[in-house]
C-alpha cells in the first residue's frame, strides 16, 4: 500500500500542473505533456524493482541457506536482501532514474559536481531521491524548525 | 479554466533550496549574487509557484537583515535557516560550507536537480522543463 501511495503522490502534482495549465506544453493539447510522461518512468521503474525484490526476498521463507549459493541465498545476500527490503516499506529507498526530472549532469561533467560523498541513504543529496530531514534553526525568530516543516504544509 | 495564481492549494510547489557558502555577508561574493539571480529567475514563473528556502552555514560574524541582500527577507524571511546549529546540514547533505549549492526539489519531496553555487543556469533550464514560463 505504501507504493501505491507514492505512485500517487507522484502522478497527483504532474497532472495537476497540466490540469491548471502550469506545465510547459499545456497550452497546447496536441503535444504530449512530456512531464507526465516522467510517471511512467519513474513509478513503473520502481514497481520492477520491488517485483524483482519480492521474487528474491520470498525465497527466504522457502528456502534455506547455502554458502554454495546453489538452491538457497547465502547470509550476505541475506542480510543486502533485508536492507533493501526495508529501503522498499519505508519508501526511503526509492532513488529514480534519470528523466527531465531527475537531472545529474547537465554539461557533460563539465561543471564541477557540489555533492561530497555517496551515502544517499543518510542524506547525501542525489537527485532522484527525496530530501532528507534536518532539523534548522529560523534566522527571524530562532525557532526549531525541520526543513520539511515548509515543504508539506504552509509555513 | 481554473486560476493558476490563485487557486492552487499551498502544496505543490517547486522549492530552490539554497544551501550558501560561508562568504554570504559579503555583497560582491557568490552567494549574495546567487540568491539574487534565483530571485530574479522565479519572476519569470507563475507567481507562488515556486518557494524559496535559504541555509546558511558557520558565518565569520554575527549580522542582521541589513548585512544580507535584501531579496532574503522579501523572498524568504521565515524560511531563512541558520544550518549548523542544530543538525549539521552541509554535512548531512554532502555541501561543503566553502561552496555551498543550489537544489530544486519538486513539489513531491524528491531532489530534482543540485547545482553548483554559481551555476543558476542549470536551475533555470530544470526549471523551464517543469514549469511554464508567463
Amino acid at each position: 500500500m505504501n507504493v501505491s501511495m507514492m505512485d500517487s503522490y507522484n502522478l497527483a502534482w504532474k497532472l495537476a500542473y497540466w490540469i491548471n495549465g502550469l506545465s510547459p506544453t499545456a497550452s497546447n493539447g496536441n503535444i504530449p505533456e512530456p512531464v507526465l510522461k516522467t510517471y511512467e518512468i519513474e513509478r513503473r521503474s520502481n514497481a520492477q524493482q520491488l517485483i524483482d525484490f519480492d521474487r528474491k526476498f520470498s525465497t527466504l521463507f522457502s528456502g534455506h541457506f547455502d554458502d554454495q549459493g546453489e538452491s538457497g541465498l547465502s547470509h550476505e545476500e541475506f542480510i543486502q536482501v533485508f536492507y533493501t527490503g526495508n529501503g522498499f516499506s519505508s519508501g526511503c529507498g526509492v532513488e529514480y532514474p534519470e528523466n527531465i526530472l531527475v537531472v545529474r549532469d547537465f554539461t557533460g561533467g563539465i561543471v564541477s559536481n557540489p555533492i561530497q560523498g555517496e551515502d544517499y541513504l543518510s542524506g547525501v543529496l542525489r537527485p532522484g531521491r527525496r530530501l532528507l530531514n534536518v532539523k534548522v534553526k529560523r534566522y527571524a525568530d530562532g525557532w526549531h524548525r525541520d526543513i520539511q516543516d515548509g515543504l508539506s504544509r504552509a509555513p | 479554466m481554473a486560476n493558476g495564481t490563485t487557486d492552487l492549494p499551498s502544496t505543490g510547489r517547486f522549492r530552490i533550496l539554497t544551501l550558501t557558502s560561508s562568504d554570504l555577508l559579503d555583497p560582491e561574493s557568490t552567494s549574495a549574487t546567487t540568491l539574487n539571480k534565483i530571485s530574479a529567475l522565479t519572476q519569470a514563473f507563475p507567481q507562488a509557484i515556486i518557494e524559496q528556502i535559504i541555509v546558511y552555514p558557520r558565518l565569520p560574524r554575527e549580522f542582521s537583515w541589513d548585512d544580507i541582500p535584501a531579496n532574503v527577507k522579501i523572498h524568504a524571511e521565515m524560511r531563512f535557516y541558520n544550518g549548523y546549529d542544530l543538525d549539521d546540514t552541509y554535512k548531512i547533505y554532502g555541501v561543503s560550507t566553502s561552496q555551498g549549492a543550489v537544489v530544486v526539489v519538486r513539489p513531491d519531496g524528491y531532489v530534482g536537480v543540485v547545482a553548483p553555487l554559481d551555476d543558476t543556469s542549470m536551475v533555470e533550464a530544470y526549471l523551464r522543463t517543469c514549469i511554464r514560463v508567463m
